[in-house]
């Protein structure tokens, strides 16, 4: 089976409402998506998507995926889409680095392999456990009551773990917390998100005011600063944006800089990228949290079949971005929000398709 | 956003850009420095041709490489140029990222005061992370306008200027022993005293060693050679290369693709080592002195993205004592003559090499940029970059962003 065709797609996807990161020094309205089909000369279609959380979160930015496959084109055609590590490989030696051109590629091309195999892609990274993953809400930065406000609403739709976006000035930080702690329900789960926004000094004073343990997420910019805060933290910690390669990983685990690892799929390249991630994670005892980085349902049901891979006890939480955009390009379809808890599909590859109507014309072609 | 693509066969542009680049008269430069408002971005795509096909380890080569020429013009009527040339398959980099970057980059950039590169630059990191390559040209180009609105060439912004010419290194592409040798005795005859032999084409340890053998005997006692694999060798096969050689005076280069693995393969050999493509920051630079390993090292403006991270990567060699090769990874004139003003406002004894760029590939864009002399190269004077490219060598540009 070869590769015979490309063809792109760009959506801008409306976000529900806007969107506050860092204590505010963030805000986000759209977010710019690229769908992505890989035809075969078997009659198998894959799909693929790649939606960054805009363009001033992360090194990452729509009109760059589209330029980045444009150049990998001639090395992915051509390319057995059932041998995933190939391509993989075809793709690293095309363009080194620039991760999150790759995924959308990887997707499809794992969404044809589960096809032609009949099995879901949960099932090529190792198998399905049972049950699903909690799907964490994640709660714009705001004065207390606005936040727990969000969490009310969050609630009402079966969620039960929280992602609150912290990270602005010490003394409101520590009011934040200690105000959805005191409001929080039992058995809810929250956990508190600074996006990198501390500093050592900013994130040491904001944990050591707060005597029971809760989890904070990427404290500070990089992994020195976050390993710095460990030493002097009782709190546990989660990795998120400073995780993006294997070699990331192994350092996590070495110097033991957090017990839990958010794994965004679009950051890191890919699920066969975040399969070897997860596997590093799992054999020293972190906590797994999947996510996309942002998108549809298919980059929700990409995450899905991830954490599906992940024995239950591991598995921390995940999200449902499809639940803060205004549009739907698969109604009915993929990973949706039951009771708050989100499961992988069990048909083949992916599970989920973009509707071609909705989509419109394609931005471009490659191949035949 | 107002940004025109045009199609590769579209209608010529209309020739707006006389190649002038006027010396402002002197004492007069709070008027001309006084509110410059960025207007218009030109890209170009060039194709550059290389003299003698290069070739390095994993297969990777620059036969013909399309550079980006970027040209920012400003409502007071400069124009600062920029460039960045990715070897494909080298770096994260490529040219069809650039583009996309810069139109990305423009509501932040249209309108903008350029005077003061670090400000704006920041500003675009903040619009956009990363992306640093592409960032680079914007970065140049940036300088060179606060040079022309100061009046000043850009080695006086960069700190002074330390030495009127710098001494090369020539690279030699990974062929055959003897025809290494060739190159170097050629290159030798020209003036050059420095010498960098890629290596791990054929991934044989053997031939490798001999042509360090083969290069070290050519150009006799004295002279600077050293083996790069740009990442292209195991610890295993780097090590058994550099324990074959260790009775010479070699040093190696990036045999492997991590810093501990260059660490190892230095303590194991004994020899020098240079550092190239794992120094791309700050972090990296102190990680790579951490592991002993930075004995020297290539600053390259489009790895750290720009002159403005040039700049502090250079401070903080002088401090950690790395040597420097200050250039970029590819190009012409451009690269060549911003790299060359940030050398020549680095202390002599802290500068390994630069390297003539433009001297490697056609066609020329800015031909009044120096070349190379007795194996050195002069330092262009005049405000700003100091040279005048020339758009009717770049074709049609491939975006106009106003």
């Amino acid at each position: 089976m070869k590769i015979t065709r490309l063809t792109l797609w760009h959506r801008d996807l409306p976000l529900a409402e806007p969107y506050w990161l860092s204590g505010g020094r963030l805000k986000f309205e759209v977010l710019d998506a690229t769908f992505l089909r890989v035809d075969t000369d078997a009659g198998l279609t894959g799909w693929g998507e790649g939606t960054p959380w805009g363009h001033t979160y992360m090194p990452a930015h729509g009109p760059g995926i589209r330029a980045g496959i444009e150049t990998m084109a001639p090395a992915i055609l051509g390319q057995d889409p059932r041998q995933p590590g190939v391509v993989e490989r075809a793709m690293d030696l095309a363009l080194p680095g620039h991760l999150y051109a790759k995924s959308p590629v990887d997707m499809a091309v794992l969404d044809i392999a589960g096809q032609a195999a009949g099995v879901p892609i949960s099932h090529l990274l190792g198998g399905a456990f049972p049950g699903g993953v909690p799907i964490a809400s994640s709660v714009s930065s705001g004065t207390p009551e606005e936040m727990l406000a969000i969490i009310e609403r969050y609630r009402a739709r079966g969620y039960r773990a929280h992602s609150a976006k912290v990270g602005g000035d010490v003394g409101r930080d520590i009011e934040r917390v200690r105000y959805l702690e005191a409001n929080r329900l039992p058995g809810e789960v929250i956990f508190y998100d600074v996006n990198r926004a501390w500093s050592r000094l900013e994130a040491i004073s904001v944990m050591n005011a707060l005597a029971d343990p809760v989890l904070f997420e990427q404290p500070c910019e990089t992994l020195s600063d976050c390993a710095a805060v460990r030493a002097l933290t009782r709190h546990p910690i989660s990795i998120d944006e400073r995780l993006e390669t294997l070699a990331d990983m192994t350092r996590i685990a070495a110097e033991g800089i957090g017990e839990v690892a958010n794994i965004k799929l679009n950051r890191v390249g890919g699920l066969s990228k975040a399969a070897r991630i997860r596997d590093v994670a799992l054999a020293h005892g972190i906590e797994i949290i999947v996510m996309p980085t942002g998108g549809t349902v298919l980059a929700d049901t990409e995450a899905a079949h991830l954490a599906q891979s992940v024995p239950p006890e591991m598995r921390r939480c995940g999200w449902s971005c499809q639940d803060m955009i205004t549009v739907d390009p698969a109604p009915g379809c993929g990973a949706r929000n039951v009771e708050g808890m989100l499961t992988a599909p069990d048909g083949p590859g992916l599970g989920v398709a973009p509707d071609l109507d909705w989509l419109g014309a394609p931005v471009a072609v490659y191949g035949g | 956003m107002p940004v025109s693509r045009l199609p590769a066969d579209g209608p010529p542009p209309t020739p707006t850009h006389p190649p002038v680049r006027a010396v402002p008269p002197p004492g007069r430069r709070d008027e001309r420095a006084a509110a410059q408002k960025i207007t218009q971005l030109t890209l170009w795509r060039v194709p550059l041709t290389s003299h003698e096909t290069y070739y390095m380890a994993d297969g990777k080569t620059c036969a013909t490489v399309d550079t980006h020429v970027l040209a920012v013009e400003t409502d007071g009527g400069l124009r600062g140029w920029g460039e960045v040339c990715p070897i494909p398959g080298y770096l994260p980099a490529y040219a069809g990222g650039v583009g996309p970057v810069l139109e990305d980059l423009a509501p932040v950039l249209i309108g903008a005061d350029p005077v003061g590169p670090e400000a704006l630059m920041a500003r675009a990191e903040a619009h956009l992370q990363d992306h640093r390559y592409a960032k680079s040209a914007l970065d140049i180009a940036l300088w060179d306008l606060t040079g022309q609105a100061a009046g000043l060439p850009l080695y006086a912004l960069m700190g002074g200027r330390l030495a009127a010419d710098l001494p090369l290194y020539h690279s030699i592409t990974c062929i055959a022993p003897e025809e290494m040798a060739r190159i170097a005795c050629a290159a030798q005859a020209t003036g050059i005293t420095q010498f960098q032999a890629k290596l791990g084409v054929d991934a044989d340890w053997q031939a490798d060693a001999e042509r360090l053998r083969a290069v070290r005997a050519a150009v006799g006692e004295g002279p600077l050679v050293y083996g790069d694999w740009n990442c292209g060798a195991t610890r295993l096969q780097a090590t058994r290369t550099g324990r074959a050689v260790r009775g010479l005076d070699v040093m190696l280069e990036q045999p492997c693709a991590t810093l501990d693995d260059c660490a190892a393969v230095r303590a194991g050999t004994g020899l020098a080592m240079k550092i190239d493509e794992n120094a791309h920051d700050t972090a990296s630079l102190l990680e790579a002195h951490r592991l002993g390993c930075l004995d020297a090292v290539a600053l390259k403006l489009s790895k750290f993205g720009g002159l403005s991270p040039l700049r502090r990567a250079r401070d903080l060699c002088l401090h950690l004592g790395a040597e420097m090769c200050i250039e970029c990874t590819w190009g012409s004139d451009i690269v060549t003559a911003a790299a060359l003003h940030l050398a020549a406002a680095t202390p002599a004894k802290a500068v390994l090499n630069v390297c003539d760029l433009s001297g490697y590939v056609s066609p020329r864009v800015a031909p009044d940029t120096p070349v190379r002399h007795q194996g050195r190269i002069a330092v262009p004077e005049g405000p700003g970059l100091g040279i005048t490219p020339d758009p009717d060598r770049l074709g049609q540009p491939v975006a106009i962003i106003d």
